[in-house]
């Protein structure tokens, strides 16, 4: 070994475009003659690439053609100012309708399309609850009606 | 009050951005639920928002890094209600104290993560990005699936750059970690 390995996170940076000027010309000449930091260069990269090169989800379409039927309740939404408002707002239950419907269709088409088998055997995250939409208020996210009773003002 | 031209007008510029942007913001939702249905709950959850803070948004910026922030906001939100841990464990420690890499791989002919690179893994990418803390798999989507700059994920996550580097670094090193564990696990048992 020449030199001190330089800090490991400098790796991704480079991987990343991330690192310019004299960091990045000194981490080159360090890789240059460390095969244990030009190795995990290498995996990271492979890391990358399999993120990459996985499959993007696109918007469901039933989500598109349902906007105008969802637009009253945004409409509505855009004028109330926190979260408890908006749903003591009288246009709640067309609103919930419209979504348990999109719902329903998107998971009845998503279900048929067979497009997640593996759904149930996943189970790719245990600390969330996954609602199953057997009814209309079923259909209902945990996270909306979570924030029913926790009004939130995080986001900017 | 606005009238029911400037609302109409709101309703068409919102929508047009959506159409734009609405695919990213939905894969981002899904990769960082790990779920369809979740991912349409999140999805949604963060358009009523959006559209009732429009106003807010500056035209000047991404309107995607507008939506990841809302979205990852509401997503944080609702993971600290269920666990009710303090934020702070959110950010996991390194995950190899002390053991290389090249030592986990060294005497196979193909290595694990070649093994993952080649088989089809689609499934196991998003087993393993669920199993990331959630502040790592957040900045790790945006940097390698979303394809956003540090400093752009920086504004989205309210952090340092310094900070996003580090937990790119991270959330990589323990992806490679689950990636190798998962490669050599017998086919049928990957998914439980
Ligand atoms: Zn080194």
């Amino acid at each position: 070994m020449t030199q001190e390995h330089e800090e490991e996170s400098l790796l991704s940076a480079l991987l990343d475009g991330e690192l310019e000027g004299p960091e990045r010309v000194r981490l080159q000449k360090h890789l240059s003659s460390c095969a244990s930091c030009s190795l995990e260069l290498e995996s990271l990269r492979k890391v990358k690439t399999i993120l990459a090169k996985a499959p993007q989800k696109s918007m469901p379409a039933e989500w598109t053609c349902d906007f105008p039927l969802a637009f009253p309740a945004l409409k509505n939404a855009q004028k109330s100012p926190s979260r408890a408002s908006i749903f003591s707002q009288n246009w709640l239950i067309p609103a919930l309708v419209a979504a348990a419907v999109s719902f329903a269709v998107s998971f009845w088409v998503f279900q048929n399309r067979s497009l997640f088998p593996l759904r149930q055997s996943l189970s790719l995250n245990a600390n969330i609850q996954t609602p199953t939409p057997t009814n209309a208020s079923s259909a209902l996210s945990p996270i909306i009606s979570n924030n029913l009773n926790q009004p939130q003002d995080r986001t900017p | 009050m606005i009238g029911p031209e400037e609302e109409s007008f709101r309703q068409a510029e919102f929508v047009a951005l959506l159409k734009k942007n609405g695919d990213k913001v939905y894969n981002f939702a899904f990769r960082l639920s790990g779920n369809e249905q979740d991912a349409w709950d999140l999805f949604q959850e963060t358009l009523m928002k959006a559209y009732s803070r429009f106003e807010s948004y500056d035209r000047s910026r991404p309107f995607d890094s507008w939506l990841f922030k809302i979205l990852q906001n509401i997503y944080l939100d609702e993971r600290r209600r269920i666990s009710r841990k303090p934020a702070s464990s959110l950010d996991a420690p390194s995950p190899f104290p002390g053991k290389p890499w090249e030592e986990i791989l060294a005497g196979t002919d193909l290595s694990p993560l070649d093994r993952f690179t080649k088989e089809e893994n689609i499934d196991l990418v998003q087993k393993a990005l669920a199993d990331l803390p959630p502040l790592y798999r957040t900045a790790v989507i945006l940097c390698d699936m979303e394809g956003l700059s540090y400093e752009a994920i920086a504004e989205v996550m309210s952090c340092p750059v310094g900070t996003v580097r580090s937990r790119v670094h991270q959330a990589r090193q323990l992806l490679k970690k689950s990636f190798e564990d998962l490669s050599n696990t017998p086919k049928d048992r990957q998914l439980q």
